[in-house]
């Protein structure tokens, strides 16, 4: 493979990537041959030496996913980095994938609890405050709602942490099994 | 496909902690780190040459390095630096990685005295 089929194909795969971190990466690899020609090596031995620019550019992908998401805790993020891990996942860590799965249906889950106790909270309180005559009912009502809605904000709330901490967790260990490691055990 | 071995836990931190050891001395690009990391492990261990580039940006992107850029022979090249928490973040893994590595000398010298 020559530089440009290296480039390339590196700059195909990462399309959806902000412009800019393409062209970052795009620069840190063309300069990367550069200074390889120059120490008398083939273009050929370089881009093999790099290893596949398809592998490479799913790494960078969900590393840009981590890295967004670090930035703004948004459920579009959240999912956005979600597929990125998945396509790596897929072809490189087939292993996380169950993780993964369990992971997405346990998000999915809790906010449909939490947001049944929000809901289940509010039309306690707004249904039952009209018309209720005597003060008993009333009141053991509204406190009923105080307490689902707490229940429902306060496990929302958790749910973000617990997730917070699984992410960040889980790119933990993505970064670290990045190419480096599979190609540093290939040549040991 | 191309997963092929994982290594060993204890190795997930080595390129990491190679790249801050490195940097912490004095400044690099990407590609003179590539061959310093050959160079200082006697070739023994091979890092991919295109991840260093993505944990570089990583540990920036953490704050554990700086980068500048400079131009040379008409090119522009990245120079990483360790920062003082890329300092703080080596002190941690080499810490780590001593426990571990006094652990397992010291279980190989239980082993060799199960064995006589």
């Amino acid at each position: 493979m020559t530089k440009n089929e290296f480039l390339n194909t590196l700059r195909r795969r990462l399309a959806g990537v902000p412009a800019a971190e393409i062209e970052d990466v795009i620069a840190d690899y063309a300069t990367h041959f550069a200074d390889g020609i120059a120490s008398g090596r083939t273009e050929e031995e370089i881009a093999a030496a790099l290893g596949d620019p398809m592998r490479l550019a799913r790494e960078l992908r969900a590393e840009a996913g981590f890295r967004k998401w670090e930035l703004a805790r948004t459920p579009a993020n959240f999912l956005g980095l979600l597929f990125g891990l998945l396509a790596l996942v897929a072809v490189d860590f087939v292993f996380l994938l169950p993780v993964l799965g369990a992971l997405l249906l346990f998000a999915f889950i809790s906010i449909v609890v939490v947001g049944a106790l929000c809901v289940a909270g509010v039309a306690i309180l707004i249904g039952l405050m009209p018309g209720s005559a005597h003060i008993g009912g009333w009141l053991i009502h509204i406190l009923l709602g105080i307490g689902f809605l707490g229940f429902g904000v306060g496990g929302g709330a958790l749910l973000f942490l617990i997730m917070g901490v699984v992410v960040k967790a889980l790119s933990h260990f993505v970064r670290l099994h990045f190419t480096l490691i599979n190609r540093a055990s290939e040549a040991v | 496909m191309a997963k092929g071995k994982t290594n060993p836990e204890f190795m997930t931190g080595v390129p990491e902690l190679l790249i801050l050891r490195l940097l912490s001395e004095r400044e690099m690009y990407g590609y003179e780190l590539v061959q310093a990391i050959e160079a200082v492990t006697g070739e023994e261990i091979k890092v991919g040459e295109g991840v260093v580039y993505p944990i570089l940006h990583a540990l920036e992107a953490q704050g554990c390095l700086s980068s500048k850029r400079k131009p040379v022979n008409g090119r522009t090249r990245v120079y990483y630096a360790t920062t003082a928490a890329g300092k703080r973040r080596l002190g941690t893994l080499v810490g780590e990685w001593q426990r571990i590595t006094g652990a397992i000398t010291l279980a190989m010298k239980g082993s060799k005295h199960g064995i006589a």
